[in-house]
């Protein structure tokens, strides 16, 4: 994979967790919805620098989908936590498929995005893994 | 050189497993302030040294990790927070393998605290300190392939730290 195509994923991967983020958040309250409104923080910052280095490399930055399909029934408190855990975990892969790509600072950049994604789908309820995806 | 249990810290992970008897204060001081400094070489760059003995090194990390759970496991049997500690010491056990494996843990049985909301607190603290240098270990990482699966370690661990989190917040003592 080239550092250009792992960006590329990254940027479509963050599209997706904003998305997921904006839908569930919607759907929690309290110190949840203080901690999907951070999330969705990070995911924005994330998806700019990824951006950002997209550009820099010369790749096209792809552009969001209208709507994504998320990964569980955001009907419910429970439902958005499920969500939000399954698009951070699935990131994780995506961080490491970059990190794979990039070298040194971006690599380092990558390999944290990947913990503390990882880190955000445990406290949203997800069980640890030894590989997360 | 030397076996690795004739010298007395050889590793960093030695010190931390050992360091669980310290205060927390201490242990968040010495994770906070002397990371980069008491990384032992080959991990922070300024060893250099090929990626096959950072693999090793690594690995042996991952050994001292399981053998870390397994003396808390050791230290509370049955208690609550048992399936977390074996799920979580499981996921070593499996970093250790896909890093080449290692025949053993560096150091002696690492001694534990007396209470497990203080080994819980403790464990969380090494989790974190470890996910910190499986970064810095895939940023000096040659091999793409090795860069990839320290950065997913990486994340594992750092993961660890709600869990183990968690669990102690539910421990009564």
């Amino acid at each position: 994979m080239t550092a250009a195509d792992a960006l590329s994923a990254v940027v479509a991967g963050e599209d997706a967790a904003i998305y997921a983020y904006e839908v569930a958040g919607a759907r929690l309250s309290g110190a949840a919805r203080r901690r999907a409104l951070a999330g969705l923080d990070s995911h924005r910052a994330h998806r700019s620098q990824a951006a950002a280095k997209l550009a820099a490399a010369d790749g096209t930055v792809p552009g969001a989908a209208a709507a994504y399909t998320l990964p569980a029934d955001v009907s419910t408190p429970k439902g958005a936590r499920s969500a939000l855990a399954a698009v951070d975990n699935a990131l994780v892969a995506t961080y490491a498929d970059a990190a794979a790509a990039l070298s040194a600072g971006d690599r380092r950049w990558a390999a944290r995005a990947g913990a503390e994604y990882a880190t955000s789908a445990v406290t949203w309820g997800a069980d640890p893994q030894a590989f997360p995806t | 050189m030397p076996a690795p249990s004739e010298l007395p810290g050889i590793t960093r992970r030695t010190g931390l497993a050992l360091a669980l008897a310290a205060p927390i204060g201490l242990l968040a001081a010495c994770s906070d302030g002397a990371s980069d400094a008491a990384e032992p070489a080959g991990s922070d760059g300024s060893g250099d040294g090929p990626s096959g003995e950072q693999a090793v090194d690594q690995a042996v990390q991952e050994a001292d990790l399981v053998a870390l759970y397994d003396a808390v496991l050791a230290a509370f049997p049955g208690s609550d927070a048992a399936d977390v500690l074996t799920a979580v010491r499981d996921q070593h056990a499996r970093h250790r393998d896909a890093l080449g494996g290692a025949t053993g843990p560096s150091a002696a049985t690492p001694t534990v605290p007396t209470t497990l909301r203080a080994a819980l607190t403790a464990l969380a603290d090494t989790e974190r300190e470890a996910s910190r240098a499986r970064i810095r270990a895939c940023v000096d990482a040659a091999d793409p392939e090795k860069a990839r699966l320290l950065s997913l370690i990486a994340a594992s661990e750092a993961s660890h730290v709600p869990a183990l989190r968690a669990a102690r917040d539910e421990a009564t003592a």
